[in-house]
């Protein structure tokens, strides 16, 4: 598992960093691999087919479809992917169940807290089983101690799946979860950190 | 995707709005109307014409006749022109490919006496081997004419009016069922009887009565041509003094509706006229077009307003989902599906008004056929014909129209909703 924070105050350009990435900005100039492909060149069916396989997003207002179920919301990526209807609601209540929402499914969002409105939006972006997830501050409307629960729900999943998270946060306490941290100031990377203590819990 | 989910996502999304679903349905609904019901009356309209025609005379029949009107270009006016119609010319005709029947046909006058009635009636000559080419009706007794009893004439049902010309009242004084022409002594001759010589009668032969009819064999009575030839040469006095046999009009049968014109432009490349009733089908079809394309316009007209309905629907919709459509496409939703689903909810709009259109259409052509009939009848233009007819080709037409009419005004929508980019898109507030 690689955990990256990108760390860095609001304005200073980690959002952008984390948008042009994910293709969901496009880039003037300079080159975007992931997995060895370049991302930049890529056209907007061969970028959505991309993203279907290997691309999982958490954000920050949790973008979930207030008119479609927990359930319903968290089968979506699957549906794009066009996995049959049965795999596709094994796997959604699965990762629900994971999230802790077993009793929750048939909720729409806004009968829903903010945490668990989160954790619906990290079991759909987990549920397609993708090598990188892009988490755009995750926590940023939750509460500290709600925030804490869900950090521990994305470091989980990501671990058991052996997944890579990117995340971008402007709290030095959630940046901490990660295991190395980037630095961001003004749209320039100042330093990379690596977080010693969670590596080493990780080898252990 | 897949077509299941467009579907489960593209009903979710218009129960999610539906009174403007609803709304959008209707009106599509009254457009799909409007155009079936228009239509439906101009398809009535020929059809009850067509069937009329038919009842008044085969189809596949055309008349060569003695007297035929001629129009005159130069003289800009019609003029009655007399052809010459001979034994040459009807086996001439008959020649002609696809000519199955020909009959020459020749009239005597002649005067029947029963009892205290009298009748005047006019025998028509025809081929007796001919007779199934015509369309006759039924015997309703006897048999047909033939050439072994020559002399016996054949009756349609309401062909000889008796009358009683010493009687008074209405109920003494006659009818077409004051003689029974099977049972009752009848008396013929085709002498003048106004003249100065006393007629001489002699008993009358019936071989049958035809079963009732709209066509013109109701009102004739007919007897083998060959012996109607005789008579002719007998009594006629035209002929007693000219010695020149024409007959009054050649009777022609086409195997197929379709080669009616083909034989009719032959016998006029012969030097005769002919007249068909496929002539005035023509005309009447012609109109008829025009009569339908003039309602379905005005229909057409509704159809758009709705069509624009439906776009309207579906881009106001697309301005609530914007952050929705963000979000998928951020998750993984190809371009393409996201155009399939606005086109896939614009048809179904298209779909659901064209059904309940044509339920309507339905419901309204048969009341049409209910009732108006007895408003006609009251205001003496009943015809005894449907007015309004939803054949089952325009009722396909109509939803498949209604269908294809969504999608079109489903596509600038469609593209719009491609076009949102999915970064601004997840900003804008739900």
């Amino acid at each position: 598992m690689i955990f990256v924070a990108c760390f860095g105050s609001s304005g200073s350009g980690k959002s952008t960093l984390l948008n042009i990435m994910a293709g969901i900005e496009k880039i003037t100039s300079g080159e975007i691999y992931i997995k060895k492909k370049l991302v930049t060149k890529m056209g907007e069916h061969q970028l959505a087919k991309f993203r279907q396989k290997y691309l999982g997003f958490v954000f920050q207002s949790y973008n979930l479809i207030n008119s479609r179920t927990a359930l319903e919301n968290v089968e979506l990526p699957l549906i794009f992917k066009e996995v049959p209807r049965r795999q596709r609601l094994k796997k959604s209540k699965e990762m629900l169940t994971k999230v802790g929402l077993k009793d929750r499914m048939k909720h729409k969002p806004t009968q829903m807290s903010g945490g668990q409105q989160q954790r619906v939006g990290i079991a759909r972006a987990f549920v397609a089983n993708p090598e990188v997830v892009f988490a755009d501050e995750p926590t940023g409307n939750l509460d500290s101690k709600t925030s804490m629960e869900i950090m521990r729900i994305i470091k989980d999943m990501a671990k058991e799946y052996n997944q890579t998270i990117v995340m971008v946060t402007h709290d030095i306490n959630i940046a901490k979860y990660a295991n190395k941290i980037i630095h961001i100031h003004d749209g320039h990377i100042e330093s990379i950190e690596n977080v010693e203590g969670e590596i080493k819990n990780e080898e252990n | 995707m897949k077509i299941i989910d467009f579907a489960s996502m593209g009903f979710k999304n218009l129960w999610r709005r539906k009174l403007r679903t609803v709304l959008t349905t209707v009106g599509v609904a009254i457009g799909t109307f409007s155009i079936v019901i228009m239509l439906s009356l101009g398809i009535a309209m020929s059809e009850g014409y067509k069937k009329q025609l038919a009842e008044w005379g085969s189809l596949t029949k055309i008349e060569v006749q003695k007297y035929s009107y001629v129009y005159d270009e130069e003289l800009e006016y019609g003029v009655s022109k007399e052809q010459e119609l001979n034994d040459k010319l009807v086996q001439d005709i008959k020649a002609i490919e696809h000519v199955r029947g020909v009959t020459p046909i020749l009239g005597v006058s002649a005067f029947l006496k029963s009892g205290k009635y009298e009748s005047h009636c006019y025998i028509n000559g025809i081929d007796p081997t001919m007779l199934e080419y015509f369309d006759f009706p039924e015997v309703q007794s006897g048999e047909y004419i033939s050439d072994s009893n020559p002399t016996a004439l054949l009756f349609g049902k309401d062909s000889c009016y008796f009358y009683n010309p010493k009687g008074s009242s209405a109920h003494s004084s006659g009818g077409r069922d004051a003689v029974d022409l099977m049972n009752d002594s009848i008396k013929i001759t085709f002498d003048n009887v106004w003249g100065e010589k006393t007629p001489k009668y002699s008993k009358l032969k019936v071989a049958g009565v035809l079963e009732e009819s709209n066509s013109e064999m109701n009102y004739s009575v007919y007897a083998p041509i060959t012996q109607v030839v005789e008579w002719y040469k007998d009594y006629n006095e035209e002929y007693k003094k000219e010695k020149k046999l024409s007959y009054d009009s050649i009777w022609v049968s086409v195997d197929d509706v379709k080669y009616v014109e083909d034989v009719q432009e032959q016998i006029k490349q012969l030097g005769y006229n002919a007249y068909s009733r496929a002539d005035e089908l023509n005309n009447v079809q012609e109109m008829s077009n025009t009569i339908q394309l003039v309602l379905g316009g005005i229909g057409a007209v509704s159809l758009l307003v709705s069509a624009i309905g439906i776009a309207n629907t579906m881009i106001m919709s697309i301005y609530e989902r914007t952050k929705e459509i963000g979000v998928m496409k951020v998750l993984g939703c190809v371009v393409t599906d996201i155009r399939k689903l606005f086109l896939f909810e614009a048809s179904i709009i298209g779909l659901l008004g064209g059904v309940l259109g044509l339920g309507l259409s339905y419901g309204i052509s048969y009341l049409l056929n209910k009732y108006a009939p007895e408003i006609g009848s009251t205001l003496g233009i009943y015809s005894g014909y449907d007015i309004s007819v939803i054949p089952i080709w325009l009722a396909l037409a109509a939803l498949i129209f209604s269908m294809f009419i969504g999608i079109i005004s489903g596509l600038y929508p469609a593209r719009k909703a491609t076009k949102i980019r999915a970064i601004e898109a997840m900003r804008t507030a739900e």
